[in-house]
């Protein structure tokens, strides 16, 4: 059992305890504190605050949910002098994240046909599901180079979108230092032919329309209109990750880097050591990727919204594009004194307020999009970040799963749940029924709950609450 | 009949993602009567044998066994009356035809009427009176079994059976909830068979996993068999995609107080 103290309106405290070498920090509401299931995720809040170098806290989000190694919605800096980086602090989804474009059609003057006709289009053109991916013999070693050096530019160049999308990403698509030959040949042969697909799992294509703005100066900052329809992309790196975090995995726990902590899949290698600055070449790699990933399949979605609605892609603004599995270096005053830190978000993304250099002119004003995926039938949001230190910037990434994929799956034995959310207005092409039952919108927490935490403890404001209608799923 | 005798086979029951649609013809097994037989004793004194089950002759091993389903098989082959699928590998396969015998000659010893065939051909039966043998062939495929509950079924006739007294050893694998992923928990008496176990969860979970066997190689610890695990999960992604983006290196080869083997698998989706 975990006593939590509470600090603030949303934010609960767990003592350092043992071997941890900062406490724990949870954000989250007193409701759902009732709700969750907090022994497991705690103790990998507890696990992960054994890293060597943490500063501040091993963090919590609203969204968290037992993973392994780190719980899904964790957040853990380390000092980039004496810390460690740790590919379980990022996962194996390395730069999962989501996109939001907002397309200039009132969603409810189109017409049924035409939402149809829309979502096949998206479906057909997009692979999605468990070996879906693009005919033909895929990336060249060249490609793979310039991919993992120039991030999202590189699917402009090639016509996949347009150059003024860059200043709506994170990292302006783009994180330094990704490096090939930090990269095996199996990470690269299961990559070759995935750029520009979603994968399976919860990851996702949906459209819909903006139900609700809660700040509107920011909201039509942002191009966002009530009534509006949207598009939300959710990907990762696909196989090429995967490969990645699993081959640094292996050769961490060779080293021996695991050696003290209390879970292996935490295992984590000075950040000045030769094997942390390889692994930060590979991630940015794998991170690269994923964002020419979520930019391909915008151009797949443009596409297709000229094809059935004759929306020009330049047409489909992007909002942007955040990271939800990552590492990275920023910098923030620690006891009076500028350091540099590793973040690691693992489940939660970056929310940086106005006035951050790394932003575009755009959110300089703003701060920062965080987008917040809920579930394929109730909502999804919009937030602006408020660069809040005690989280490093950081909130949280989704609603968060309530109940396990078996748990969902038994619970819709016997019910069609593609009829169920049609019936529901939410219509839904995937390539594996299994799927769509296990990722039902009763297996995930209430958005709005999390949302509302998060505005609470002071991390991010909401904007604006999406609603779905077409959903495709893996 | 006799109402004093009861006709008894001794039989281990079979689990496996079974497909739903199997060809719609002859006389179809419920999935839960699914079994491989070890001893068929035919009409026999109930008494009799009541009397000798607290003696019963026990496997050595403690843990269930996992196994691959790798072809139809007719018996007799001309003019069948049973349709089966036959197990083609079997962890423990050397042990299981051990334990086929000494119950046999237990069953022997007791002067029970035990049909005593050479060798032991592990099947199981899923229809009886096949008509349409390629509709059979076709709608076959390769899918893992796992088995740990030895029964004492007694035969109503027309495939209906029921169990009269059961031995239960360790399941292989057990499934445990979790949130995000899918977890098992894996059960073994040595490292390797924490490795098949591990590997038949996952075929569980997605079957054509098995178009891609495991190495036959040593594993010494638990990252052995996660990188092993991960091998597969790797070739497979690459040659036909996978739902599973890795096995995780959660968790610790923890030994029970009966001595068996157990780890929390976690494999993120």
């Amino acid at each position: 059992m975990y006593k939590l103290e509470k600090m603030k309106p949303g934010i609960y405290l767990m003592p350092k305890e043992g071997g941890m070498k900062v406490p724990g920090l949870i954000i989250a509401s007193e409701a759902l504190l009732q709700e969750m299931e907090l022994e497991q995720p705690l103790e990998q809040v507890r696990n992960v605050a054994h890293l060597q170098g943490i500063v501040g806290h091993s963090i919590a989000m609203p969204d968290i949910h037992w993973g392994y190694g780190f719980p899904i919605g964790g957040v853990a800096a380390t000092d980039a002098e004496t810390g460690v980086i740790s590919p379980g602090g990022v996962g194996y989804d390395i730069n999962c994240g989501v996109r939001l474009a907002i397309v200039p059609l009132i969603f409810r003057e189109l017409s049924d046909a035409s939402k149809t006709e829309l979502v096949k289009s998206v479906f057909k053109t997009v692979p999605s599901g468990v070996g879906q991916e693009h005919k033909g013999t895929g990336l060249t070693d060249a490609d793979y180079r310039k991919i993992v050096a120039t991030g999202a530019q590189w699917s402009v160049e090639h016509g996949f979108g347009f150059q003024k999308d860059l200043e709506h990403i994170e990292s302006h698509g783009c994180i330094q230092g990704g490096d090939l030959d930090f990269v095996s040949n199996q990470a690269k042969e299961r990559g070759r032919r995935q750029l520009g697909s979603i994968g399976s799992g919860n990851h996702f294509v949906e459209i819909g329309e903006i139900t609700q703005i809660y700040r509107r100066d920011v909201a039509e900052a942002w191009g966002i209109v009530k009534g509006q329809t949207y598009v939300l992309i959710h990907s990762g790196s696909r196989g090429f990750g995967h490969q990645i975090c699993q081959d640094t995995l292996n050769a961490f726990m060779k080293g021996g880097y695991a050696e003290g902590l209390p879970d292996r899949q935490l295992v984590a290698a000075p950040i000045s050591s030769s094997a942390g600055k390889g692994y930060f070449k590979a991630m940015a790699a794998a991170a690269n990727f994923a964002f020419n990933n979520r930019q391909q399949i915008l151009h797949w979605v443009r596409l297709a919204f000229q094809k059935t609605c004759k929306i020009k892609p330049e047409d489909v603004v992007l909002v942007y594009d955040v990271c939800h599995n990552i590492a990275k270096f920023e910098e923030y005053e620690v006891d009076g004194v500028l350091k540099r830190l590793c973040v690691h978000r693992k489940g939660a993304t970056r929310a940086f307020g106005p006035h951050n250099p790394e932003l575009a002119p755009l959110f300089q004003k703003t701060g920062q999009p965080v987008l917040v995926p809920g579930d394929m039938g109730r909502a999804s949001h919009v937030m602006v970040g408020l660069g809040n230190q005690l989280t490093w910037s950081s909130a949280c990434h989704g609603a968060g799963r309530a109940r396990s994929r078996t748990q969902s799956l038994k619970s819709w034995q016997g019910r069609n749940p593609i009829t169920h959310m049609l019936k529901e207005g939410v219509q839904v092409m995937a390539t594996s029924i299994k799927t769509v039952a296990e990722e039902m919108p009763d297996a995930y927490k209430d958005v709005d709950m999390v949302v509302e935490a998060v505005q609470e403890a002071g991390l991010a404001n909401m904007v604006a609450k999406l609603g779905p209608h077409l959903v495709i799923k893996g | 009949m006799d109402e004093a005798t009861k006709r008894l086979f001794f039989g281990i029951e079979v689990c496996a993602p079974w497909p739903s649609n199997l060809p719609a013809e002859g006389r179809i097994l419920d999935p839960l009567h699914r079994h491989m037989t070890l001893a068929f004793l035919g009409q026999t004194d109930y008494q009799k044998i009541q009397e000798a089950l607290p003696n019963f002759q026990v496997p050595s091993f403690k843990v269930g066994f996992t196994g691959q389903f790798d072809r139809c098989l007719f018996l007799p082959p001309y003019h069948p009356s049973v349709l089966a699928w036959h197990v083609g590998t079997l962890d423990k396969k050397t042990a299981i035809e051990h334990y086929h015998r000494q119950l046999i000659d237990w069953l022997k010893s007791l002067d029970l009427p035990v049909t005593d065939r050479k060798g032991f051909l592990p099947h199981v039966t899923l229809c009886r009176h096949p008509k349409n043998k390629k509709s059979w062939l076709e709608s076959f495929i390769p899918l893992p079994m796992i088995a740990y509950k030895i029964h004492l079924y007694e035969s109503l006739g027309y495939s209906q059976y029921v169990s009269c007294w059961e031995y239960s050893l360790q399941p292989p694998f057990e499934e445990i909830s979790h949130t995000a992923d899918i977890a098992y928990r894996v059960y073994g008496e040595s490292l390797e068979e924490i490795y098949h176990h591990a590997y038949t969860a996952l075929a569980f979970a997605y079957p054509p996993i098995l178009a891609f066997p495991l190495d036959n190689i040593q594993v010494n610890n638990l990252d052995d068999v996660v990188i092993q695990l991960n091998d597969v999960v790797s070739k497979m992604d690459q040659e036909m995609g996978c739902p599973f983006k890795a096995v995780s290196l959660h968790g610790n080869i923890r030994k029970e107080t009966n001595n068996i083997l157990t780890w929390e698998m976690i494999i993120d989706v």
